[in-house]
């Protein structure tokens, strides 16, 4: 459709902009605000995928989540607004060639690969998702019970790790 | 085990016996050492009872041989030591045998050693009582503490010597002549290094035994020869295999290379050119020994081993071994010409007597080279143990210079030595005449029926009169007109030294004797050693020999002729005046320099190895970096100096870790696009 | 316009990719560094979900994939800071290029 294809050439300008934006500015709290742009075009575009519940998910943890804790972890180490810059130029020559060379690879990758047509149906929504979670699965379908259930611990031993790595020591700032 | 010795049926068991009784002193002289007992002079005592016992062996038993038919089922027996690999359809097991042989060649060397042996035996007892110097000079520094400990030492090695000569008499392969001629070795090693606090004696130990084993390698490279091409080292087997020349399956080349190798051997043992350096050195040892290994026994082991190898040699390594024996001959009379020490005059006459046994050997005179065996090993032990004496009443003075006028002082010895010197000149009716005149008359035969090889006559002619004078010469410095040095207090020497010499005496005059007593041929040893013969292998030979016997009345009268001249030069010189003050200077010359053979052997061979060893040494040393040490040392160091450079590459900058990975990723991709395309 | 197809979705993806290696690389910065990987994370997330849409054989799989990459990508972004906060209150900064104790 037009629509979409328009929708998403807007998005990806903005996705790319942004991007470029976080790399580019100095400021860090900047970056930040790059970085929050780009995960909610990628967002939007999940939703333009169809795979609204995923976008969802992104907007929630992503943007609601990650990036709060990025903006916390600004604040909290206080580096100043300048960033402390000591990045040599010639970091920047190679970091730029690198980049463009793998930006190239996988360009030239895509390109080379047979290109399939959108198929009809949608992508499958939340109830399926759900179900395969609790280890329903329609016959021809895996059930996601183990993996569920895996990032569940995980997410619980993560917590308990964070709590104890940044428990409260707080110690006069050395100079 | 039965020890009931069957002699009725197998008598040649009487001399394995006789061989094997010296071992008994070294057996029980061993544990008394390592036991550190003391037992004075009873070492002594027990090694002459050893020797006697294999001398009354001996002699009945030569006795019981000469009077029977030779057979080989009663002389000879053998049997397998250590088989070799298994029989296989086409070649038989082969075995290392022990065994032993008797025929008239053994019998009357290994008689010969035994009477000389036990004689020497006794004179030791007499000459360890007192110290000698060295032949350069050095006196003791060290007091002679034990006196017994040098007893019990002494006889122990000398036994072992005279247990290996004998076995090495009566052996009937190659092994087990090597095994014993490298126990000789060994001995003499020990035996001229008997003084150990004398680094001079060490020193001419060591040559003596580095020069033997380099014959040996000869001597080895020969037996594998053999062994290769024949399957055996049984001598019998060797003979039987060469009679009617080259055999089989063997080429000229490799049978000129074991005779070659053989000969080497028999050189170094019996001091030949180019290996003759050792045994003027080897006179550091005691007197005994000089006159027991060094004349008649050891140094004789390498003739008797041509001797009896002779049919194995090709005709053109007979030809080396007597032009090699008539060169030693030559220069060895030429050096002894100008000695001033008594003991070096005597070395150098061995040497000489040496090499006309070789001579005779090589042109064909079988009997004769051997029949001299026999008789200078008497004169020879004779001279040196009257040299012993000398020195022994001259409280160890060696040198010649200083002697004179000693006739009146020690007469017995004076009159011993006398016979002597007439012995081994040639005088008509001495002992040695008849050897002599035998070898000269072979080789005069010879070089008639080959002019081309007159030398070989014309050579040991000279070397007979050369023989008479240094001979007469030593004897007219040391015993006759006035005494030189009035510090020297001579005395005879006691009857245990002097009643040897009478008896060795005895011997050089009549051990060659036969009836009719004034002809050469008639002599009885040589009629006996005639039985052990090898046969005419061509008729080349049979008329050398034909030509031998017509011609020998000529080649003793030119041998007498000789002996005559030299005699008569060496009395117009030292004996009718007192000589002069310029004969009794330094010697100076080629001759005086041993014709350079020493100072030759020490630029190119000890220089040479000296440097090799050092260079050797030097792989372990840290010092330098060529060395082997030095090389892993600065493996170790290459390694860390890698090791410190590739450090660098850990700089803990994130940022520089995540470009390399980055950097992995791209190439990775690459790959993988390139490979997948 | 043309439908931009699975091929625009991965050159995208790619271009994010891209900016979070160069971000990761010229940063010295912590907490810029954190956002580099998750600009990383994310171009991954979009090139499977546009896989997923795209070919059909996926069916759930490409969804699921990128659901638990969401997950993880926070758990580590949680310890991320934490640690980085630890790194702050022992030496006062959150600089990079100050992490040297490992320099060989």
């Amino acid at each position: 459709m037009a629509l979409s294809a328009a929708l998403f050439y807007f998005l990806a300008s903005i996705a790319a902009a942004s991007a470029v934006g976080v790399v580019v500015t100095r400021n860090l709290v900047r970056s930040a605000v790059g970085l929050l742009f780009t995960l909610l075009s990628i967002a939007v575009l999940y939703f333009l995928l169809g795979a609204e519940f995923l976008g969802a998910v992104q907007l929630m943890v992503y943007v609601g989540g990650t990036m709060v804790l990025v903006i916390f972890g600004i604040m909290m180490t206080n580096t100043g607004p300048t960033g402390g810059e000591r990045v040599k130029r010639i970091e920047w020559i190679l970091g730029i060639g690198l980049a463009a060379g793998l930006f190239i690879a996988l360009v030239a990758a895509s390109l080379n690969l047979v290109k399939p047509a959108a198929s009809a149906e949608a992508l499958p929504g939340i109830q399926p998702i759900g179900l395969s979670f609790l280890g329903i699965a329609e016959p021809g379908q895996r059930s996601y019970l183990l993996p569920f259930e895996i990032v569940s611990v995980h997410l619980l031993v993560v917590l308990v790790a964070a709590a104890y790595l940044a428990r409260g020591k707080r110690k006069a700032v050395k100079p | 085990m039965n020890f009931n010795l069957d002699l009725a049926t197998h008598p040649g068991r009487v001399f394995a016996l006789a061989a094997l009784l010296p071992l008994l002193p070294v057996v029980v002289l061993a544990i008394t050492r390592v036991m550190r007992l003391r037992w004075g002079r009873l070492p002594g005592y027990l090694a002459i009872a050893a020797m006697l016992g294999a001398m009354a062996c001996s002699l009945w038993g030569s006795w019981q041989y000469f009077h029977e038919v030779p057979n080989d089922s009663r002389w000879a027996e053998s049997t397998d030591w250590i088989r070799i690999g298994s029989a296989k359809p086409d070649t038989p097991a082969a075995a290392l045998e022990i065994g032993y042989r008797i025929d008239a060649l053994t019998a009357l060397l290994f008689s010969m050693v035994t009477v000389v042996g036990t004689l020497i035996f006794v004179y030791a007892m007499g000459y360890l009582s007192e110290p000698e110097a060295s032949a350069t000079g050095q006196l003791h520094t060290v007091a002679d503490t034990s006196g017994s400990e040098k007893y019990s030492r002494f006889y122990l090695y000398l036994s072992l010597f005279a247990a290996s000569m004998l076995n090495l008499l009566i052996a009937d392969n190659l092994f087990q002549v090597f095994a014993c001629w490298e126990l000789v070795g060994v001995c003499s090693y020990f035996l001229i290094g008997f003084h150990t606090e004398r680094p001079a004696a060490g020193t001419a130990a060591n040559k003596a035994f580095i020069m033997n084993r380099i014959g040996d390698a000869g001597l080895l490279i020969a037996m594998c020869i053999a062994f290769t091409q024949f399957g055996s080292f049984n001598i019998q087997d060797l003979i039987a295999a060469f009679s009617g020349g080259l055999p089989a399956g063997m080429s000229q080349e490799m049978w000129i290379l074991m005779g070659l190798g053989l000969f080497l051997g028999c050189a170094g043992k019996s001091a030949q050119i180019p290996l003759q350096t050792w045994l003027p050195d080897a006179m550091e040892g005691p007197t005994p020994v000089s006159a027991l290994i060094h004349a008649a026994t050891m140094v004789a082991a390498g003739v008797y081993l041509v001797g009896r190898c002779y049919p194995l040699f090709a005709p053109e390594v007979l030809l080396v071994i007597a032009y090699t024996g008539m060169l030693t001959a030559f220069v060895s009379a030429t050096i002894a010409l100008v000695q001033t020490d008594i003991k070096r005059v005597l070395a150098y006459s061995t040497c000489s007597q040496l090499g006309f046994m070789m001579v005779a050997l090589g042109v064909g005179g079988w009997v004769a080279g051997l029949l001299h065996l026999l008789t200078h090993a008497f004169f020879k032990a004779l001279l040196f143990l009257c040299a012993g004496s000398v020195i022994h009443g001259c409280h160890h003075e060696q040198d010649l210079r200083k002697m004179g006028g000693l006739r009146k002082a020690m007469p017995i010895t004076a009159f011993t030595m006398l016979i002597g010197v007439l012995a081994i000149s040639g005088t008509p009716l001495f002992s040695g005449w008849y050897s002599k005149d035998r070898i000269l008359s072979a080789a005069l035969g010879y070089g008639l029926a080959n002019p081309m090889h007159m030398l070989l006559f014309l050579g040991p002619l000279v070397v007979a009169g050369m023989t008479a004078f240094y001979m007469l010469r030593l004897w007219f410095l040391a015993f006759s007109g006035t005494p030189r040095d009035p510090h020297l207090h001579p005395h005879e020497s006691p009857m245990v030294m002097t009643i040897p010499l009478i008896i060795l005496a005895i011997f050089s005059i009549c051990v060659a004797w036969g009836w009719p007593l004034w002809n050469a041929e008639a002599s009885k040893l040589g009629h006996l050693l005639e039985l052990a013969q090898p046969p005419l292998n061509s008729p080349k030979e049979l008329r050398e020999r034909l030509l031998a016997e017509e011609y020998h009345l000529m080649a003793g009268g030119l041998a007498l002729a000789a002996a005559v001249i030299g005699a008569l030069v060496a009395w117009s010189k030292y004996g009718r005046r007192a000589p002069s003050s310029k004969q009794l200077a330094e010697p100076k010359g080629v001759f005086a320099e041993k014709w350079y053979f020493d100072r030759l052997y020490d630029a190119t061979f000890r220089r040479g190895t000296v440097k090799a060893a050092y260079a050797a040494a030097n792989l372990d040393k840290s010092e330098t970096r060529r060395s082997l040490d030095g090389s892993l040392n600065g493996l170790a160091t290459g390694s860390a100096w890698i090791g410190s450079r590739l450090r660098l590459l850990q700089t803990g900058n994130v940022r520089q870790y995540v470009l390399a990975l980055a950097l992995t990723v791209l190439g990775l991709l690459g790959m993988l696009t390139w490979l997948t395309r | 316009m043309n439908d931009p197809g699975l091929t625009g979705y991965l050159i995208l993806a790619a271009f994010l990719f891209a900016c979070g290696i160069l971000c990761l690389a010229t940063k010295s910065n912590a907490i810029g560094l954190l956002m580099g990987v998750e600009l990383i994370l994310n171009a991954a997330n979009l090139n499977l979900v546009a896989a997923a849409r795209y070919v059909p054989a996926l069916k759930l799989d490409g969804q699921m994939f990128a659901l638990m990459v969401i997950v993880l990508a926070a758990a580590e972004a949680a310890v991320a800071l934490a640690i980085f906060l630890n790194f702050y209150n022992n030496r006062g900064t959150v600089d990079v290029d100050d992490a040297k104790d490992l320099k060989g």
